[in-house]
């Protein structure tokens, strides 16, 4: 191979090599965004919500929301419906606690000054620092009865509270 | 189908028939809820006092929830302790959510064969308010007039701040309530009268904790059953205790009530604790003659309480075992009602 020949095999290796690391820059840029958007949604949980979120559409009828945004560490999910009522939970192992809660019979009664828009509705939010609890709820027409809808968390700091529950998105309408 | 109804009347059926159709007509429809007095009301409310406000909810642990990581026993919202203490649609245990029809503001404003409207309150009635444009309203118990204009004293699930209260309420333009008092009461002059859905049931190993078995089997008792527990086979302390609230300081007579049948203790052990004193009695829950009779416990003269919610100081215990105590009863141990019943006005 002449002198010309190794000149272009080395340009030919430089720009494979810029365009590889182009790909790991962007692959990584991707990726971090990625888990920015699932921070700690490991894939086992992620595949395991879309179950749980899939089964709540078969059996349950009336709306359901779900976070786009979880904190990190959140290690299982569960789901339960009983009559109106469907609850999806999400613990993590340090003992942080979030519960959805949809389609419950109730009353917002005294509401605290503290209001944000979730969803497009008037949510309320409770704070009871004692116990380290923050809830959201707000009410729902849903054919002419009235439902609360919101989330209850343990162990969770107030700011990621408000997080998950302004990430929440119309997952099935009715 | 009508000849067969005529084919049957012509039989001589028509007044089976009509007596049947008279007896559908008239029995009401609020078949479910058991008969309540207005101090059971305040009695079943006043368990909840100091417990969590939990929207949706309406399970407490008797004498103050303090966890709201549970299931159930998490606490209740405004209405949620408004339809616990007045039990309806039908008799509801603590600590548990209620998982049939759970009534809320919307449906306490409206019209109910449960409830009525009335022009003034009296203890055990409640206040409800209902915005149907925005879902949003509120509901309390009413117990007594404080004094202060607006403001009575109450039980309140207020919100996550202030829990669930028994106060003077904060002042409000009631005129935006109606007062709605529960149907199915049976209030008699002077006496206090407790079932056994609003007894608390307490076991060392598990709480406040309503896990005795209910039965309708054996006759002779009042409300929609009796619950049961067999001594022997209890290894912790287990009692069901019921906690009045004392309408006026004085002294009372203190009843039970159980359902009689040969499996039943004939030991069970009552205690009852009044002002600076505990008064121990032993009943024999075999006796067939107390199908249809209440058992006298003060039976060497009625004994002094304090107005109010005095668990220690004005409660009556039906022990099923108490190894500190080195005490079994020796079968099933019955718990139906508890009464007090107004002796004469206070003298210390």
């Amino acid at each position: 191979m002449g002198q010309t020949g190794r000149l272009v095999e080395m340009r030919f290796v430089t720009r494979a090599l810029i365009v590889v690391l182009a790909a790991l820059v962007v692959g990584c840029i991707t990726g971090c965004r990625d888990r920015s958007l699932h921070l700690n949604r490991s894939g086992n949980l992620l595949s395991y919500e879309d179950k749980i979120y899939a089964d709540l559409q078969r059996t349950y009828r009336l709306k359901i929301y779900r976070p786009r945004y979880l904190p990190p560490g959140v290690t299982s999910v569960t789901s339960e419906v009983v009559g109106t009522e469907a609850r999806v939970t999400y613990r993590s192992s340090k003992g942080c606690f979030i519960e959805l809660f949809f389609g419950v019979k109730g009353d917002i009664g005294i509401p605290p000054a503290e209001t944000i828009n979730v969803a497009g509705h008037k949510a309320y939010v409770a704070e009871d620092r004692a116990r380290r609890s923050v809830t959201i709820a707000w009410m729902e027409q849903i054919g002419g009865s009235w439902y609360l809808y919101g989330l209850n968390t343990v162990n969770l700091p107030k700011e990621d509270a408000l997080k998950v529950v302004k990430s929440l998105y119309l997952y099935r309408r009715i | 189908m009508i000849k067969n109804l005529r084919a049957v009347c012509d039989k001589g059926c028509l007044l089976p028939l009509t007596s049947l159709l008279l007896v559908f007509l008239f029995v009401p429809a609020a078949i479910g809820a058991p008969y309540m007095d207005r101090h059971e009301i305040a009695a079943r409310a006043h368990s909840a006092v100091n417990g969590n406000y939990y929207w949706g909810g309406e399970s407490w642990y008797p004498f103050g929830d303090t966890d709201s990581s549970r299931t159930n026993g998490r606490g209740a919202d405004c209405s949620g302790l408004v339809i616990k203490a007045w039990e309806v649609p039908n008799t509801f245990y603590y600590p548990f959510e209620i998982s049939g029809t759970r009534y809320t503001t919307a449906d306490l404003w409206g019209a109910s064969s449960y409830w009525s409207q009335v022009a003034s309150p009296e203890r055990g009635d409640i206040y409800v308010r209902h915005n149907f444009s925005t879902g949003n309203g509120h509901t309390f118990i009413y117990d007594q007039n404080s004094g202060y204009t607006g403001r009575p004293w109450a039980y309140e699930a207020y919100n996550s701040t202030y829990g669930i209260r028994y106060w003077i309420r904060p002042a409000e333009d009631l005129s935006q309530y109606r007062i709605k008092r529960r149907a199915l009461r049976d209030d008699t002059g002077g006496v206090i009268k407790i079932d056994n859905p609003s007894a608390a049931y307490w076991n060392e190993a598990t709480g406040w904790r309503n896990v005795w078995s209910s039965s309708t089997a054996n006759p002779g008792y009042i409300g929609d059953n009796y619950q049961y527990i067999y001594g022997p086979g209890q290894t912790n302390r287990v009692f069901a205790r019921w906690t009045p609230v004392i309408t006026a300081r004085g002294y009372y007579h203190v009843w039970v009530k159980w359902a009689p049948a040969e499996n039943n203790a004939d030991n069970a052990k009552y205690v009852v604790r009044y002002r600076n004193g505990t008064l121990v009695r032993y009943r024999n829950q075999r006796d067939s003659s107390y199908v249809n009779q209440w058992s006298q416990l003060t039976t060497s003269g009625a004994l002094p309480f304090e107005a109010g919610f005095n668990v220690d100081s004005g409660s009556v215990d039906l022990v099923a075992r108490d190894p500190g105590a080195n005490y079994t009863a020796n079968g099933n141990v019955v718990a139906d009602a508890v009464r007090f019943v107004w002796d004469r006005p206070a003298d210390w």
